[in-house]
């Protein structure tokens, strides 16, 4: 039913799709992190409250997690052209995914950490921690297993953008789906692409279940 | 000799009081000299009675300034007042938080001192601002108005690093044990010794030793969810001595264990106080934490501490409302007052049959409304609540025989 090259294209895609998923997450999170840790340090009653640094910073995540997908891969484009030399193909592509997904990120990370307990947070002041060691070493690793179970949902949300990224030439299982499944008719493609992509969205969310399970000292 | 002896007199009472008189007994009682010394007194010469006059001059003036010196640094602290500070004083310290445009004092006009190696309890109910006292003390919670003074030094002064310095001169244990759930027994003990920026393999050493002291040798590798209450406690205790801290802040640190396993923390917590001389500042709700602990005590209620001092002293007479209804029962307090009479047990009377006798005598008899026995820093002392017979003459003669007994009989009044 399907041919060596139909196979080659789909197992590209598929490449494509996990590539950029993954370079888009692990992005996304060196911008989501530092935003998420910074609205939770700085927001009223955390551990270095900054109502100014706090209030900016929240606007600039809403307005961002605002914008339509589509629309903001296309309102960056100049940008992306500054960035990468070119606004197709997968590069290209992992500018506005991270630029959408940061800011989601950041909410992520800041409803893990303030999951911990403030009296930990406060034992380690009461030693006299610095913002800095309370973040790295009772913030961070205390909201480990509840943050990497946010990666995995992060990651599933950034697959879902990437497909998007098909309709402004994105590479990639969307464009797939898009170009033969949907402009040629060809629904065996586009169930294959959907398959595919359930697949992958299985096999994240099964590593992100394990590894949060693994890394949780909390008890059974 | 007579003025030493009268300030032996003003002094009675401690070890160093025998030492000084052994002294005093020693450079008198050498018969050989003082059988010349007696010659001289008697001399018929002028000049020598007027060398024995100031030897002996020299002599007294030498013990007196000794006794001040050495044998009774005391009376020179009450001079010299700068010495022997407490360890942690509170100066009209106030805190106020905002509510809606309204303020509300949590804690107002608190004046503490706490003495190094006591044992200092801080009760009250919940709401009545103990725990932000706590807090205030290593400004976890900054004091609106007001001063701390650690070892010294105001707290609320101190700029951010030499505050981070301060704090870890002084642990801290919680309710719930705070503990980083994420990190094994061994490691959490570690944690504030990283903090410190203290070497991993030192660190290590110390925190197993303190494990040791406490007593979790063997769940050293656990992670706190596989640990008891009371185990989670005891790996907060090793954590909060692992700097060395001059003292220990314990807020409601046994509320949330069993009645044994309280026993158990009391037990540690005195215990490294006994052995280390750490000073504990315990807050709780619960007088018993008190009197198995605590060598002093203040009772804070609505935000103000309206009684303090030393345990048994707030036991024995209770002056306010919030003092008593802590030692005795509140149900006690609704009932009419005009014929209640309190009793107290200390060593002596607990041997006697202090009511038989009395009734025995008086001829009257007494009415027991309530009686408890407690274990005041291994002091057994009880207390009991009588209703005195109706009729004047009786009562007065049951007063008297208590007078002349001295047995410790106080009415009890309502205010």
């Amino acid at each position: 039913m399907i041919d060596e090259k139909t196979l080659d294209m789909l197992l590209a895609g598929t490449w494509d799709t996990i590539y950029m998923t993954l370079a888009a997450t692990f992005f996304s999170y060196v911008f989501g992190i530092l935003m998420g840790v910074i609205l939770t340090i700085t927001r009223k009653g955390g551990i270095c409250p900054h109502a100014v640094v706090y209030s900016c910073l929240d606007v600039v995540v809403n307005v961002t997690r605002s914008f339509p997908f589509i629309i903001l891969m296309i309102a960056v484009i100049p940008f992306t052209r500054f960035l990468v030399g070119t606004t197709i193909g997968n590069n290209a592509t992992i500018v506005p995914l991270v630029l959408a997904a940061a800011p989601f990120v950041a909410r992520l990370v800041e409803s893990s950490l303030l999951e911990v307990d403030h009296g930990v947070v406060e034992a380690a002041q009461s030693m006299g921690a610095t913002t800095w060691q309370i973040v790295s070493k009772v913030l961070v690793p205390e909201a480990l297993p509840s943050l990497i179970n946010g990666s995995a949902v992060s990651a599933i949300t950034i697959l879902g953008y990437s497909a998007m990224a098909g309709a402004v030439g994105g590479g990639g299982l969307g464009k797939l789906a898009i170009m033969y499944g949907y402009n040629r008719y060809q629904t065996d493609i586009m169930i294959i692409t959907v398959v595919l992509l359930i697949v992958i969205v299985q096999v994240f969310q099964s590593i992100g279940n394990w590894a949060t399970r693994k890394c949780d000292k909390r008890g059974e | 000799m007579k003025f030493v002896h009268a300030l032996q007199n003003v002094n009675p009472g401690i070890d160093i009081f025998r030492i000084s008189r052994a002294i005093i007994h020693n450079t008198r009682l050498e018969s050989s000299r003082s059988d010349t010394l007696a010659t001289l007194k008697n001399s018929p010469n002028a000049f020598w009675r007027f060398a024995f006059g100031a030897k002996n001059a020299i002599r007294y003036l030498t013990q007196i300034i000794l006794y001040f010196l050495i044998i009774n640094p005391g009376i020179v602290s009450l001079i010299y007042p700068m010495q022997e500070t407490p360890i942690i004083k509170i100066e009209n310290l106030e805190k106020k938080f905002k509510v809606k445009n309204r303020e509300i004092y949590a804690l107002r006009d608190i004046n503490l001192a706490i003495g190094k190696g006591d044992i200092f309890g801080i009760i009250g109910k919940s709401g009545a601002g103990k725990s932000t006292l706590v807090r205030c003390i290593n400004m976890l919670e900054r004091p609106t108005a007001g001063s701390v003074y650690f070892e010294g030094r105001d707290l609320c002064q101190l700029s951010q690093a030499e505050l981070r310095k301060a704090r870890r001169s002084m642990g801290m244990i919680f309710q719930q044990f705070n503990l980083l759930m994420q990190r094994t027994a061994l490691k959490n003990v570690c944690f504030p010794l990283e903090l410190a920026g203290i070497e991993a393999s030192q660190a290590k050493k110390r925190a197993c030793e303190l494990l040791e002291l406490v007593g979790l040798e063997n769940r050293m590798e656990s992670y706190p969810s596989q640990l008891s209450g009371g185990q989670k406690q005891r790996v907060a205790i090793a954590r909060a001595l692992a700097t060395n801290p001059a003292v220990l802040l314990c807020d409601e640190a046994t509320s949330a264990l069993d009645p044994a396993t309280t026993d158990s923390i009391l037990g540690l917590i005195k215990d490294i106080n006994a052995r280390f001389g750490i000073t504990a500042v315990v807050i709780t709700h619960e007088m018993s934490v008190i009197d198995k602990i605590c060598s002093h005590v203040a009772i804070i209620s609505k935000g103000v501490i309206v009684e303090q001092g030393l345990v048994e002293d707030v036991f024995f007479y209770p002056k306010t409302l919030a003092a008593k209804s802590l030692v005795l029962p509140e149900a006690l307090q609704k009932l009419p007052q005009e014929n209640l009479y309190r009793l107290i047990f200390n060593g002596r009377s607990s041997y006697e049959p202090v009511i038989s006798n009395m009734v025995l005598h008086c001829g009257c008899p007494v009415n027991i409304m309530y009686a408890d026995t407690r274990d005041i820093n291994g002091m057994a002392v009880g207390q009991m609540v009588l209703a005195l017979p109706e009729a004047p003459q009786s009562r007065q003669r049951i007063l008297d025989y208590a007078r002349a007994n001295s047995i410790i009989l106080e009415k009890m009044s309502n205010d």
